[in-house]
């Protein structure tokens, strides 16, 4: 019987011009969303690119004098400027820490539109407290881009509503429904096949096209088979399940216009009101902790340090250390004196910061475990983790940023107290920072939770009707 | 027509799916006015607090050199809007603090959607959430069957034989379509109103902004409910109507802001913030440096001013020329900045005209700037605040530079400004545009509002005829 459903079922799709509208429609969807999704990641190349060209040239220039200086050959620069102190080095001119993007970055924008890719931490300040907000007009992150996560969790689920809100109803309007219930099949298993039968040629062309699309545009991703492999998985269990919800739509209103309006009325409660709303609740029951209130606390223990700093260095020269007059070893206490009193300030604020930083991490785990409430944020998580454009990502890159700038430290300051200089074997072994994804995906964990929620409402809403398999009369 | 309407709305209240539409919009409205009013006291009261001790902090910080006092800087907060209650626009994604210091413009910092997780992307409920998403929709809902009901009943040509006048019946189908989602919407101004004058500390309100925003919104009702109608007419079957609306409503709300968000950074890309600072650098360093008085610029200066007052040494002139030097430095600086702010926000503005000159394809971007505009949560008012901010510091600096400069002499390191003068800065404050200025900006806005309404209702009369 299956086989026989399946055969007529694929006639009739190809008789009817909806295979060819929805091959159309994907493939436009996917190509334009990928473009745009590429164009993203080609802007933030070459952004990093040339950051990466500036650093190069300021790079080669310090070792140019680095090798006049070790030749003994005049320079030309006021001594404050010279790459041989350790301490200039480490604050003209600091590494840069890059966050490249992942193969599969072009699928969704996630946070990256807000967030820089790449920081230079030096040598003192408070690299605990960077900013690290990209320049971006607020517009744009208002209303978002058209990426593939868009269209793979908003407008595939209209795909599919419009692919089979009316499979039963359809037989009952034209009156077909009553012969149907003559044959060997219960009405409501017909249904069931006809539904598994759409799925799967629903994910077939999807599969096909998206893989196609990728293939075309952004071939890159092949190298990261693994998530490339999750990212499929993920839109079957996604598809999965706005199929069972319009089943049971099916089934329980059996109308075609009433069919429509429910589901459509479901897709806007799982894609915009409850994202919506919860985001708006979340925020309201766990309110990310007050930036201004910590800036008007770190201001106050700024006020307080700054006679303890004073004790060290005079307040002029703190903040304008170049103006630094001197030779010999008065430079060097210079330097001594002016990263002393930096460290008394960078001390007093790292633990407020770092109280901070874990307050909003509670929160964010606290509204991170909202995803389960609606598989359209489920699948937005998902994706951000697959595309490594979710905060965790970008949290991480913070994190490593300032392991780094430590490294960085732990390299130069120790140079300095032992009154080192700083010469061109030294930057041949100067640390480097490397961006690592040390974020799980979670590709499984999603998946699942995905499946168990489509089948509990399969079970608990279908269930009833799958095992009476005839349906009442009165939604005949 | 009167009976038309009252038959129509009759046949409304019974319909369930009308009823269970409504009662949620309601209950999302009610969920976001709490949670709304509950915020906006917190971050006003914060608001309130932040920008008092950070006064404090600069008035108490004792006396002290004035350019270490420049360094020390303070922080111009951004003042919460009474109607941001009702449309948060842009405000989650631009900061609300900008740190003063010398020689340095600061971008306002600590937006509030980098400390928050992407869920905070899908949107946020808030009264104009429901207002711009959901309640289009209830119009579709009332008024997508409109005529084909009639048709589908076989009642159009009953109605016809009855010698009603065509267009009259097309107008009475229209206002019975408009009218409930009207009259609901001015109920819930009148409410916001009353809760917003009844709130204490509230900055800036007034009832004619939100009768401005009330206006716009009907606006856009009106727009909706005609090419709801319109469809309706054109349309063979209610399941049609139905389909074209809702693909209409998705195309205006949701695809094209996306696709115009592509258009605008393809055409008129933002510079990365290492690039805009290398910019700024670059033209820094050939510039008058307030510090340095072996810069050449600073030499001119020297001679210029050596000139003008007629003497043969600095230590001649009736001032004290460090104090001078920096204030004109921090004047060049600024300019600098100037020039690189003005650039970028050119390009702000390119952006924001490439979706509104893309309204013609939706009604939706006209009502959502001038909605944000007229709630002073747009990113208009955002330029105008971080304006505001650098007059500030730069009348900060003057201050304190002439302070070096009249009461200081030439060569003096440790020289300090009394604790009671810090008291004399000025305080910062904000004022938000007038209404009448934001309704000027937004001529473009309104205009095409008007023609997206103007176009179909025309459509309308003409196809009431032929039907």
């Amino acid at each position: 019987m299956f086989y026989n459903n399946l055969i007529y079922e694929i006639k009739l799709l190809i008789r009817s011009n909806w295979l060819i509208l929805l091959l159309i429609g994907i493939t436009l969807l996917f190509v334009f969303a990928t473009f745009n999704g590429n164009k993203n990641v080609t802007k933030r190349v070459n952004d990093i690119a040339e950051v990466q060209e500036g650093f190069n040239k300021k790079d080669s220039l310090m070792l140019a004098t680095l090798i006049k200086i070790e030749k003994g050959e005049k320079t030309g620069l006021p001594y404050w400027q010279l790459p041989s102190e350790p301490m200039t080095v480490g604050s003209r001119y600091p590494r840069i820490a890059i966050m490249h993007p992942e193969a599969l970055s072009f699928l969704a924008t996630g946070q990256s539109d807000m967030y820089t890719h790449f920081k230079s931490p030096t040598v003192y300040g408070n690299n605990f407290a960077l900013d690290y907000s990209e320049m971006v007009n607020p517009v744009q992150l208002l209303f978002g881009n058209f990426d593939l996560a868009f269209v793979i969790i908003y407008i595939l689920p209209l795909l599919i509503i419009a692919f089979t809100f009316n499979v039963l109803s359809k037989e009952k309007e034209l009156g077909t429904l009553r012969l149907l219930g003559a044959q060997p099949i219960s009405v409501i298993n017909w249904l069931l096949q006809k539904i598994i039968i759409r799925y799967l040629i629903f994910t077939i062309i999807t599969s096909i096209i998206l893989l196609i699309t990728i293939a075309l545009f952004s071939p890159n991703a092949f190298n990261s088979i693994n998530n490339l492999f999750g990212l499929f998985l993920l839109i079957y269990g996604y598809i999965l399940f706005w199929f069972v919800i319009s089943f049971i739509v099916n089934i329980k209103i059996n109308h075609s216009s009433k069919n429509a309006l429910s589901l459509i009325g479901i897709w806007l409660l799982i894609v915009m009101v409850l994202p919506a709303t919860v985001n708006q609740i979340g925020n309201s029951l766990y309110p990310t902790p007050s930036r201004l209130k910590m800036i008007n606390e770190i201001r106050l223990i700024k006020k307080e340090n700054e006679k303890k700093q004073n004790e060290i260095m005079s307040e002029y020269l703190r903040t304008h250390p170049e103006l630094a007059q001197g030779n010999g070893n008065d430079k060097f206490g210079f330097w001594h004196n002016y990263f002393a009193s930096e460290k008394i300030m960078e001390e007093r604020t790292k633990p407020l910061l770092a109280e901070y930083d874990l307050q909003l991490k509670k929160q964010q785990n606290l509204i991170r475990m909202f995803k389960y409430v609606s598989p359209a944020i489920l699948m937005q998580q998902s994706l951000n983790n697959i595309a490594g454009t979710s905060e965790k990502h970008y949290n991480d890159y913070k994190k490593q940023v300032f392991e780094f700038s430590n490294t960085w430290r732990d390299y130069l300051v120790p140079m300095l107290f032992k009154k080192q200089k700083f010469k061109v074997d030294n930057y041949k072994e100067l640390p480097q920072f490397t961006y690592k994804n040390r974020i799980v995906n979670n590709v499984w964990l999603n998946l699942l939770s995905m499946l168990i929620l489509s089948i509990t409402i399969f079970v608990l809403l279908g269930f009833k009707d799958l095992k009476r398999k005839i349906i009442p009369i009165t939604r005949l | 027509m009167k009976n038309i309407i009252f038959k129509e709305l009759k046949e409304l209240t019974r319909d369930g799916r009308f009823k269970i539409a409504i009662v949620i919009s309601l209950i999302l409205l009610v969920v976001a006015t709490i949670t709304g009013i509950n915020q906006y006291q917190k971050n006003n009261q914060q608001y309130l607090e932040s920008a008092e001790t950070e006064r404090k902090v600069w008035e108490t910080q004792g006396e002290k050199n004035p350019h270490s006092a420049a360094h020390y800087g303070t922080y111009a907060f951004k003042p919460k809007f009474a109607l941001s209650l009702f449309d948060y626009g842009v405000t989650k994604y631009t900061g609300n603090s900008i740190f003063l210091e010398a020689h340095n413009r600061h971008e306002a910092s600590f937006s509030e959607a980098t400390d928050q997780t992407s869920l905070a992307r899908f949107g946020t409920l808030s009264i104009n959430f429901v207002l711009i998403y959901l309640f289009p929709l209830i119009i579709i809902l009332i008024g997508y069957n409109s005529y084909t009901k009639e048709v589908e009943h076989k009642t159009l040509t009953l109605l016809k034989s009855q010698g009603v006048h065509p267009t009259k019946l097309t107008l009475g189908k229209w206002l019975a379509t408009f009218i409930p989602v009207f009259l609901l919407t001015a109920i819930i101004f009148l409410i916001i109103g009353i809760i917003l004058s009844s709130l204490e500390n509230l900055a800036f309100f007034t009832w004619s902004s939100l009768l401005a925003i009330f206006a716009s919104y009907t606006l856009y009702y009106l727009i909706i409910t005609t090419i709801t109608v319109l469809i309706s007419m054109w349309s063979k079957s209610s399941g049609m109507s139905l389909v074209s609306c809702l693909i209409i409503w998705i195309i205006f709300s949701f695809i094209t802001p996306k696709i115009a968000t592509n258009f605008a950074n393809e055409n008129h890309p933002y510079p990365s913030k290492s690039e805009f600072s290398t910019r700024i650098a670059e033209d820094r360093k050939n510039g008058l440096d307030g510090h340095n008085p072996w810069n050449k610029a600073a030499k001119k200066l020297e001679q210029e001013t050596l000139q003008k007052y007629n003497v043969d040494s600095l230590s001649q002139l009736p001032f004290n020329y460090a104090g001078y030097r920096m204030q004109k430095g921090e004047e060049h600086e600024a300019k600098i900045y100037e020039k690189h702010y003005n650039i970028l926000n050119e390009i702000a503005n390119n952006q924001n005209n490439t979706y509104k000159k893309l309204s013609f394809l939706s009604p939706f971007f006209p009502i959502r700037f001038l909605s944000m505009d007229i709630a002073n949560t747009s990113d208009n008012l955002h330029w105008k605040f971080t304006k505001a901010a650098e007059k500030y510091r730069i009348e900060k600096q003057r201050f304190l530079n002439n302070d070096i400069k009249d009461n200081s002499k030439l060569g003096e390191r440790g020289y300090k400004m009394s604790a009671e003068s810090f008291k004399k800065l000025p305080k910062f404050s904000f004022t938000p545009p007038t209404l009448g200025e934001i309704l000027k900006d937004n001529t473009q806005n309104i205009f095409f509002l008007s023609l997206w309404f103007f176009i179909p209702f025309l459509g309308l009369i003409i196809t009431s005829k032929k039907i």
